[in-house]
């Protein structure tokens, strides 16, 4: 039985937390729910025209182009977070052992964050040129190729240089957060595993590793989302090309906006937002498994 | 009674008086979203300001880069927003437009420019009986090509047809500086999805007798679209004078090819003259445009791209509006824009007959570093496309596009072959236009 004390302050947590609650339905939910109710709307020109049950989703599975932009996609993502965490990983070590310049390395690594996804797409785009590229400017020059390798123009490499670019774009955010996780590790417990003769890469497994999964976790959570949703990078350096086997979902999304088809795009939109949702399922029961592991024993 | 009578008069003039007043009004300014910046249009500046000067209203211009130029156009119009009256379009956009009740007819305006233009010229104008834009800013496509390596390879006249494009292409294609690596190209044009490929591919259906979008029955999958693409094909994967990376090419690589004096010939729109005589330009004076070379069995054929100007419904100015766009798409506006911004194309055949066209002042010259000769060369040249050129009118055009174009691109990457690529391209756009 709980006190009125107790339910008074109950009731003025619930107050308390009123304000960004209200504010969380209004910004999350509610629009949550008006692209799930728009998903069985037809559309023209954005004019609604009426419920039209499940044929905008019927549509899009019976599109080859959704499977074939769907798979583009995954393979996007699969490679840009198991790249992302393992760079972050080495960086994030890296910066963390290297003492007096720590904070000149950490700008340094920072900076691709700063510019602007379309901006470094141009770049990389004319960097990855055959004729005019440094790139192969300078693999010729070293004779490391005996003619221009052609990054935009062959499936696997083209698919290989935007997930490059994206890495190069979003490896800082990855690694300030690992970096974080690596400063909260006591040093007393390196100390300790010196004493019992442990190397570097002993160290590096046993202990830096499980002790930053969490960040891990989190880092691969959040470059899931993104690179799902990633749109700038692929438009601006491959144009979806060769053929359609760069397309992201993205796009494909962008595409159908053109023509203020609200319907087809709230449709893609929650199936893009149920698979994010699933695979961000998958990474909270990892994250939690540890901690419930740690409250057992 | 009188003192009634006098009463009525007084409020009728009291209520009448700003009601007059605000019909005739005129607008403190109008407002036009043009395709890209103005230092590229010089002729649309010259006419705004003109406009401006003997009607007392100053033409604003918001500066829209052409990438996000149809979403902004399209969510002011679709969103009721008078603030923009005028807009610079694209002619596959029209139609659409026209017909979500975006804008505002102008057969008043097109009454007496239609009839100048070349037969079909306003296809893509109209919708059922009624226009709803006016061509402005034209262009056709054309092959550049260098003219010192022409006369290096021994003729004087460029190639007309697809056989002697190709044999003038290979003797071209040339390790220059004997590093083993090719680096002078046979022929350049843009290969990626999102530029002009597809019209170069659906230009050489047109020599061959073929249509793409026949008002929307699409017709993609034919023999003369796979003896046009397989044509075009053949110069990257067969005869290998095309660039390895060609398929990766938009404008803006085709502009650096020429530029650079790395290809001898390049298919691409004529926007890009005015760029070539620059100090910069390793082909300055050493190059011209003639039209596309003709496939075995086909007939000359060109095809443009437009920004014909529209009206926004939701203007509050529609007739100051509906009168700058007559001034600037009437025959006197063309043959400013013609003589003024080099590489524009007027629809009307007769403006090239214009003393100011053939002689054009010193000042117009200057601007794009010409010879005399050398404009009239290209002038001529151009009016020869626009005698040819074949304009297709599609609903969703910019739709059916996203759909052909990235097939086109798989079939010059060698990802799919040209039967296959053409076949999905059809199956997809019949796809989409079930919905209309």
């Amino acid at each position: 039985m709980t006190s009125p004390r107790s339910k008074r302050n109950q009731l003025n947590a619930y107050m308390l937390l009123m304000p960004s609650m209200v504010t969380l339905i209004l910004i999350v939910f509610f629009p949550i729910l008006y692209v799930a109710f728009l998903s069985f709307s037809g559309f023209t020109y954005g004019q609604r025209t009426g419920f039209i049950g499940l044929r905008n989703y019927l549509y899009i599975f019976t599109d080859p182009l959704f499977f074939t932009s769907l798979k583009a996609t995954v393979i996007f993502t699969f490679w840009s977070v198991i790249g992302q965490a393992t760079l972050a990983i080495i960086f994030a070590t890296a910066i963390n052992a290297a003492g007096k310049g720590e904070s000149g390395i950490r700008l340094a690594v920072i900076m691709p964050y700063m510019v602007s996804m379309v901006a470094g797409g141009v770049t990389f785009r004319w960097m990855l040129n055959t004729e005019f590229g440094i790139v192969n400017y300078l693999l010729l020059s070293m004779k490391i190729v005996d003619n221009p390798v052609n990054f935009l123009g062959i499936p696997s490499l083209a698919m290989a240089s935007i997930v490059i670019a994206h890495l190069w774009s979003s490896t800082p955010f990855a690694t300030l957060i690992l970096l974080a996780g690596l400063k909260s590790i006591s040093t007393e417990i390196y100390e300790s595993a010196e004493i019992d003769g442990a190397g570097f890469f002993r160290k590096f497994f046993s202990i830096t590793i499980p002790l930053i999964k969490p960040q891990i976790l989190i880092v691969m959570l959040i470059q899931t989302m993104f690179a799902f949703r990633e749109f700038a990078l692929p438009f601006s350096m491959t144009g979806g090309g060769p053929g359609v086997t760069t397309k992201l979902l993205a796009m494909l999304l962008k595409e159908k906006m053109t023509y203020l088809d609200f319907g087809y795009n709230s449709a893609l939109s929650v199936i893009m937002m149920v698979i994010t949702l699933l695979v961000a399922l998958v990474y909270l029961k990892m994250m939690a498994e540890p901690a419930a592991r740690n409250e057992g024993s | 009674m009188k003192k009634v009578l006098l009463l009525a008069m007084a409020v009728l003039l009291i209520v009448g008086i700003p009601l007059f007043g605000q019909a005739t009004q005129k607008p403190k300014q109008l407002v036009l979203m043009n395709a890209g910046s103005l230092s590229g249009d010089p002729g649309i500046d010259m006419m705004r300001k003109e406009w401006g000067k003997q009607n007392g209203i100053p033409i604003e211009v918001i500066e829209q880069a052409e990438t996000y130029l149809f979403d902004k156009e399209l969510a002011a119009l679709s969103s009721r927003d008078s603030s923009i009256d005028l807009m610079a379009a694209n002619e596959r956009w029209v139609q659409d437009w026209a017909a979500a009740g975006f804008l505002e007819p102008l057969d008043d305006v097109m009454a007496d420019i239609a009839p100048e233009y070349i037969a079909g010229a306003d296809n893509q104008l109209k919708l059922g009986d009624h226009y709803y834009g006016a061509h402005g800013g034209n262009m056709v496509m054309v092959m550049y090509y260098r003219t010192d390596l022409l006369q290096q390879y021994g003729r004087s006249e460029p190639p007309r047809t697809w056989n002697e494009m190709i044999e003038f292409g290979k003797w071209a294609t040339k390790d220059l500086n004997g590093d083993g690596k090719t680096d002078q190209w046979g022929i350049v044009h843009a290969g990626v999805a999102e530029t002009h490929f597809g019209d170069v591919v659906t230009t050489l259906i047109h020599q061959l007798g073929g249509s793409v979008y026949n008002d929307n029955k699409i017709t993609v999958n034919t023999p003369e679209a796979r003896k046009a693409l397989q044509a075009i094909v053949d110069l990257r994967l067969k005869y290998k004078i095309s660039p390895p990376g060609v398929n990766t090419y938009g404008s803006n690589e085709c502009l650096q090819a020429l530029q650079s004096g790395s290809a001898a010939m390049v298919f691409s729109w004529t926007w890009m003259g005015k760029l070539l005589n620059a100090e910069t330009s390793a082909i300055r004076n050493k190059w011209s445009w003639v039209l596309l070379p003709v496939l075995e069995g086909g007939t000359p054929s060109s095809t443009m791209i437009t920004t014909p100007l529209v009206l926004n419904k939701a203007s509050k100015s529609k007739q100051y509006a509906k009168d700058f766009i007559h001034y600037y798409s009437s025959y006197a506006g063309q043959v400013t824009e013609v003589v003024w911004e080099f590489g524009n194309v007027a629809l009307m055949p007769e403006v090239y007959s214009e003393a100011i066209v053939k002689d054009p002042p010193k000042e117009a010259l200057d601007i794009v570093k010409m010879s005399k000769t050398q404009w009239n060369e290209l002038q001529n040249r151009i009016l020869e496309a626009v005698k040819v050129v074949k304009l297709e009118r599609a609903r969703k055009q910019g739709e059916l596009d996203r759909a052909y174009w990235p097939e086109l691109n798989a079939a010059l990457s060698g990802i799919k072959s040209v039967e296959k690529a053409l076949s999905d391209a059809e199956a997809q756009m019949k796809r989409i236009n079930q919905g209309i």
